[in-house]
């Protein structure tokens, strides 16, 4: 389980995003009593790893439809993940409710359930979703960033800055005493450019500020917070630090389009 | 609805309305309206993408007889774009009853019509009509006489270049209609580019890839000519966008009227007056070039409302699916908006619709101003399995409840607006004279279809502004802002030229009222003069003639 779910972490990438603040998690953690998948899924798996995403479906079919498919709900799962990495989440969350409708122990269907019911702007759902998943594993990081990414979405502002603060410190607490590894210095920076929404939201400016200071130290290239970070500044009457945070942001955005990957 | 002029009933027709719904709701009545078209963009299903623009429409008292009357500029075919089935013109008899009168009216376009701005361009008391076409744009003048005739050589427009939306907007301060004409791509229609991957599924091409064109703003002489000031301006030394909408108004409030562009897939633009005829893009400065995130939007529809109420422009623009539509909301005291999409409860629901036609509006009249949002795909082949979207889609009509807006119900919102569509354009205001606000809405390839408003309880007021003075074209006021005072209370709006999805909408400022009886109102006319009106009882259409100067 735990060598699938690290494969997962690379495969959900921040490019794989359509905004990298809250696109699929970057990385995940294993659920602590989740059960293993189901070696015969191992293949579609892997086909959902490398992006053939027909083939991942057309393996989850042939194993539904064999005598000895005893995890149809981990079938549907990997189904669902395929059409989840495709940003085709209509498609993922009906795959992952049948999931955990079929086996309700598999937790880590919840989690990305949670994302694709957030994605469809179906919140109390989603909140339900990720809260179940952070109840059986209240160290998920990224299942707090979900949360709070519902509580912002729903106007909760005081729950969603407890959630990104939540995930900060979970993921922070990963790597005690050590630098951070580079995954996980971009996901604190997309908790703390999260955070920086409830800030402006609030029209707080100088702590946005600090969030989105601290969220460009940890990851430079990381285009959103350079853009909110220039309209912070020109708010705050910084007109010269708008400037260089808006040619930071345009460089960042430039780097992305020509495909090239963030520097840590 | 009783009609006054200067506070003195010059109509006594008041329409006593027994409500059959309460609150947001919409009835399609069509068939009852006398109003049978269909749009002709190309070929159904749509192959290229000059096929999935639409096609504008327009709400405008053509004859000055104190209705909306409605022309639709119409579409055209790949194989024939100047050989369409021809623009039309209906006459509305004050009762939401419309006649064709395309054939008396004079008007014989038959190019691919899309965008429609309508003003008195030549100042001689009656609303004429400029077609930002695919093929050479048309300047159509009414001579009042019921009648219109083609103007374009002699103004010294007639772009050829694939315009989508237009707006005037007196940009110069000298009281007659300046004209702004966004531009869309560089696209032979017979020789189309070769077709490209969307979510693994093959379809056509753009606009990602074809050559933008730059947008052009056209100076109006008042002697019946346009010039063409755009590389003056400032305008045409930007980098060519793919424009699909404008909205001209005084965004910064110094007088000078601005203009928003919107962009597809491109950063939209602010062009702020700097006077003189000059103008600056400060869209990105002042936060509305790009979502809250940095992400440029397809942006195709543009709503202008005080969703915050600190008496600012906020602007709402529709996006393409798998996105969200933004809201930006002015920040108080700055001339600088935030994007408050996801505040505002208009974030991931709207995600699989992608928008089009959209505007503010108190449709219900309980004090607060409502959204709706006009939807359909561009891909004949998306569904919720292919591209987490569907084709065809129902409208989103939002209702503002305390800090949020709300969907209603399909249901509960009108039969029509409970089934999917594709729509596109979309022109508002009151057709039978009820108060209230009804919808004219585009189907691409589709037929146009009426809507009336019959949820509407509360009370009303509407504002329409008249400038009479000599050499005067902009009597509408376009660009003014009215601010409503009820108690403690105001209420913003704006009259302005564009916005919605290619769309001229009436000319004048809507108020819904939940119990105020009597108001007052300060209007500030585009050049910054103002105009202060107390006791101004309610429940009717208020035409405010502007003061002379020495009053």
């Amino acid at each position: 389980m735990v060598a699938i779910l690290l494969g997962l972490a690379a495969l959900l990438s921040p490019e794989a995003g359509q905004s990298q603040a809250q696109s699929p998690p970057a990385s995940v953690a294993p659920a602590p009593r989740a059960p293993k998948l189901d070696p015969r899924l191992t293949d579609a798996f892997r086909s959902v790893k490398a992006r053939r995403y027909e083939e991942a479906r057309r393996d989850v079919d042939v194993y539904l439809r064999s005598a000895g498919a005893a995890h149809p709900g981990q079938a549907h799962f990997v189904a669902g993940l395929s059409y989840h990495q495709q940003h085709l989440y209509e498609s993922a969350r009906a795959r992952f409710a049948r999931a955990v409708d079929l086996e309700p122990d598999y937790l880590t269907a919840y989690f990305f359930y949670g994302f694709a019911l957030y994605n469809l702007g179906r919140l109390d759902e989603a909140r339900q979703a990720l809260e179940r998943y952070l109840a059986f594993d209240p160290d998920a990081a990224e299942a707090a960033f979900g949360l709070g990414l519902v509580a912002l979405e729903q106007d909760r502002v005081d729950d969603a800055e407890g959630s990104f603060r939540r995930a900060i410190a979970l993921a922070e607490g990963q790597s005690p005493g050590k630098p951070m590894p580079a995954a996980l210095r971009e996901d604190v920076a997309r908790y703390e450019a999260r955070l920086a929404d409830v800030y402006l939201r609030r029209d707080d400016l100088p702590r946005a500020r600090e969030a989105l200071d601290r969220s460009l130290e940890l990851w430079p290239d990381h285009f959103e917070p350079w853009h909110k970070l220039a309209l912070t500044l020109r708010r705050l009457g910084d007109s010269a630090g708008a400037d260089r945070a808006q040619a930071r942001y345009a460089e960042a955005l430039q780097r992305r389009a020509a495909g090239g990957s963030p520097t840590p | 609805m009783t009609r006054t002029f200067l506070g003195l009933a010059v109509g006594a027709t008041v329409v006593a309305m027994a409500l059959a719904h309460a609150g947001l709701h919409f009835s399609d009545v069509t068939a009852r309206s006398g109003v049978d078209m269909v749009i002709t963009s190309g070929r159904s299903p749509s192959t290229q993408i000059l096929e999935v623009k639409g096609g504008g429409l327009a709400l405008l008292d053509y004859d000055n007889d104190g209705d909306l009357d409605l022309f639709v500029p119409n579409g055209a075919y790949l194989d024939a774009p100047r050989g369409g089935p021809g623009a039309r013109l209906y006459e509305n008899d004050g009762h939401r009853r419309f006649t064709d009168v395309t054939a008396a009216s004079g008007i014989d376009f038959h190019g691919w019509g899309m965008g429609v701005a309508v003003g008195d361009v030549d100042g001689n008391g009656f609303d004429d009509i400029y077609v930002a076409a695919y093929g050479p744009d048309v300047l159509l003048l009414n001579d009042g006489k019921k009648h219109f005739a083609d103007a374009t050589a002699r103004a010294g427009l007639g772009d050829p270049r694939w315009g989508t939306a237009a707006a005037f907007g007196d940009i110069d301060g000298d009281g007659d209609l300046d004209l702004y004409v966004a531009n869309y791509v560089d696209f032979d229609a017979a020789h189309p580019p070769p077709g490209r991957s969307f979510f693994g599924v093959p379809v056509f091409a753009g606009p990602s890839g074809l050559a933008g064109v730059p947008d052009s703003l056209y100076e109006n002489l008042g002697d019946g000519r346009f010039r063409d000031i755009s590389q003056a301006a400032g305008i045409a030394g930007a980098k060519p966008a793919y424009g699909l909408g404008v909205v001209i108004l005084d965004f910064d409030e110094d007088s000078k009227q601005d203009i928003f562009v919107g962009n597809d897939s491109m950063p939209s633009c602010l062009w702020i007056n700097q006077g003189d005829r000059r103008f600056l893009d400060q869209a990105l400065r002042v936060g509305l070039a790009l979502d809250g995130d940095g992400n440029a939007q397809a942006t195709m529809g543009i709503a202008i409302g005080d969703v915050n109420g600190d008496g600012r422009p906020d602007v709402f623009t529709t996006n393409f699916a798998n996105d969200t539509n933004t809201l930006r909301v002015s920040v108080p005291g700055q001339a600088a908006w935030d994007d408050r999409t996801r505040q505002y409860g208009l974030g991931g629901g709207g995600r699989s619709f992608l928008g089009w036609a959209t505007m503010f509006y108190d449709f219900d009249h309980d004090g607060d101003e409502d959204l709706v949002v006009f939807n359909g795909h561009v891909y004949p082949r998306a569904t919720l399995e292919t591209m987490d979207s569907t084709y065809r889609q129902t409208p989103l009509l939002l209702s503002r409840v305390g800090p949020r807006f709300q969907r209603i119900g399909a249901e509960a919102a009108g039969a029509w607006l409970a089934e999917a569509h594709v729509d596109r354009s979309a022109a508002f205001g009151d057709l039978d004279g009820d108060g209230d606000i009804d919808i004219v809405v585009g189907e691409l390839n589709g037929h146009v279809r009426v809507l009336e408003n019959d949820g509407a309880g509360g009370h009303y007021l509407i504002v329409e502004l008249s400038d009479r003075r000599p050499g005067i074209g902009n009597r509408h006021g376009l660009g003014s802002k009215l601010v409503l005072r009820r108690g403690d209370a105001t209420d913003t709006r704006w009259i302005f030229s564009g916005g919605s999805f290619q769309a001229a909408s009436a000319p004048y400022a809507h108020f819904g009222l939940a119990s105020d009886r009597e108001v007052s109102l300060d209007v500030t006319w585009p050049d910054g003069r103002t105009q202060k009106l107390d006791h101004v009882r309610v429940d009717q259409h208020l035409i405010v003639e502007r003061n002379p100067p020495s009053s």
